[in-house]
């Protein structure tokens, strides 16, 4: 299967908030815990052997089961394989803990279902429909944006080119947002 | 590198939702022809195979540190995924422009870091609303409120992660956002707002918009909630008056949606 390596390559050099040398253990019968530098960034786990700078691989972290081994252990099975689970050895009891963590919250599912979960509220709440439609203002850089009501979000991953682009969007039943009236339009910064 | 293919497969052919699909025409690099593919997106990936019944899955594309654009430079209704110098450029076109915008969209919110923001944002709101509510609330309905979060929190438990003879770490604190301290630090006496009475805005109507906020040294993030509970205090006592009439209507539809999952 074909996929873009160069761009995931790069994906797994962006900074990340977790990322450590942990031990690592494949979920084969025989192997064994090898030392690994394990980064999180948004929903995938890259394992590189130290001081190298291209990962030996990538797990997408959809559809898994996390797991505590014991007390500075943890797992993750994926595929719906219970047994079949790659281990983490972690140095304290605490750092285990903030890796479960971080990882069960970097899951794309997770955050869609807070994103409905948030809106529900917010509609219970405030009785407001569009929660976004509060202000008009970039939520990243605070210019203002949008010439209508719905609130603009600039696109990130758009700022690396020199260009800010305003995105107006708005929310749907199924969680995913799409655009609004107007696409959005590029400006300086 | 790997990319361990059997994990993107298995969450292709998964129950979570799908979020666009449809044929697309794809660009190939070497001969600048066009070929028919079937294209699936889910969460910030792209899967592509010949047919939608096929089995074998061509490629997938990971929708991260992409830009979506128009190109009508290379024809009809296309549009391209750009990485950026030095790395690659996929260039399709719909049959339509009904297909070209709704592609379009879908993927440019895609991305996994776009959507980690929204949540963040939404998060932010809804403490808002929260602290809005809690504020004239008497005390029986403050733990009501709290129930539909607990019940929330025990279905991501029972999906995510897994008791193990007891020692599994639940995800009962994930969705604990943190609360925004209202009388933390508190750079601003509230008497400073005194002269600004004149802009006093009505707690129950609709937010104002963003160009009528007194402007002055103000920035609506940070020193919202600190306005709010200046004017919250001033018109506390209505507002219970108001909220205990309506809690009245209200309690019946709270209850159904305490019954969350």
């Amino acid at each position: 299967m074909r996929f873009n390596e160069k761009e995931l390559v790069l994906l797994s050099r962006q900074p990340s908030e977790r990322a450590a040398e942990l031990g690592m253990r494949g979920p084969k019968k025989g192997d064994v815990v090898k030392k690994r530098l394990v980064k999180l960034v948004v929903n995938f786990l890259f394992y590189f052997r130290t001081d190298e700078e291209e990962p030996i691989g990538a797990l997408l972290l959809e559809q898994c089961r996390v797991e505590r081994e014991d007390s500075q252990t943890f797992s993750i099975a994926f595929l719906d394989e219970a047994e079949r689970k790659y281990v983490f050895e972690c140095d304290t009891e605490e750092q285990c803990a903030e890796w479960i963590d971080s990882i069960i919250k970097a899951s794309y599912e997770f955050m869609r279902k807070n994103l409905i979960f948030y809106r529900t509220e917010i509609h219970r709440l405030t009785g407001k429909v569009r929660p976004l439609a509060a202000a008009r203002r970039c939520a990243k850089c605070h210019t203002d944006g949008a010439s209508n009501q719905q609130r603009s979000y600039c696109g990130m991953v758009t700022v690396r080119f020199g260009v800010h682009i305003i995105i107006i969007i708005n929310s749907r039943q199924t969680g995913r947002l799409m655009k609004g009236d107007g696409f959005g339009f590029a400006r300086q910064c | 590198m790997k990319l361990h293919e059997k994990i993107l497969t298995h969450y292709l052919s998964c129950t979570s939702p799908v979020d666009k699909e449809g044929y697309l025409n794809k660009k190939k690099k070497r001969n600048d022809t066009y070929h028919r593919r079937w294209f699936v997106l889910k969460a910030n990936l792209l899967f592509y195979q010949e047919r939608p019944a096929d089995r074998h899955l061509l490629g997938v594309i990971v929708l991260e540190g992409c830009a979506v654009q128009h190109s009508e430079t290379d024809g009809h209704f296309t549009f391209s995924l750009v990485f950026g110098p030095g790395l690659k450029t996929y260039r399709f076109a719909a049959i339509d422009r009904q297909g070209q915008e709704s592609w379009v969209k879908a993927l440019h919110s895609a991305s996994h870091c776009y959507l980690s923001m929204v949540v963040k944002d939404l998060a932010r709101q809804y403490e808002e609303a929260k602290q809005q509510q809690s504020l004239g609330e008497s005390h029986p309905t403050v733990s009501a409120l709290k129930l539909p979060t607990n019940s929330f929190l025990f279905t991501t438990t029972q999906q995510t992660a897994v008791v193990r003879e007891g020692r599994s770490f639940s995800a009962s604190t994930l969705l604990q956002a943190p609360s925004i301290p209202a009388k933390a630090v508190a750079k601003k006496s509230p008497k400073l707002w005194t002269r600004r009475h004149a802009c006093v805005t009505p707690l129950n109507g609709p937010a104002p918009l963003y160009g009528e906020w007194p402007l002055v040294g103000f920035d609506l993030f940070e020193d919202f909630s600190k306005l709010h509970d200046y004017y919250g205090q001033e018109v506390k006592k209505v507002r219970e008056d108001w909220l205990k009439s309506r809690q009245k209507e209200e309690d019946h539809t709270d209850q159904d949606l305490i019954d969350l999952g």
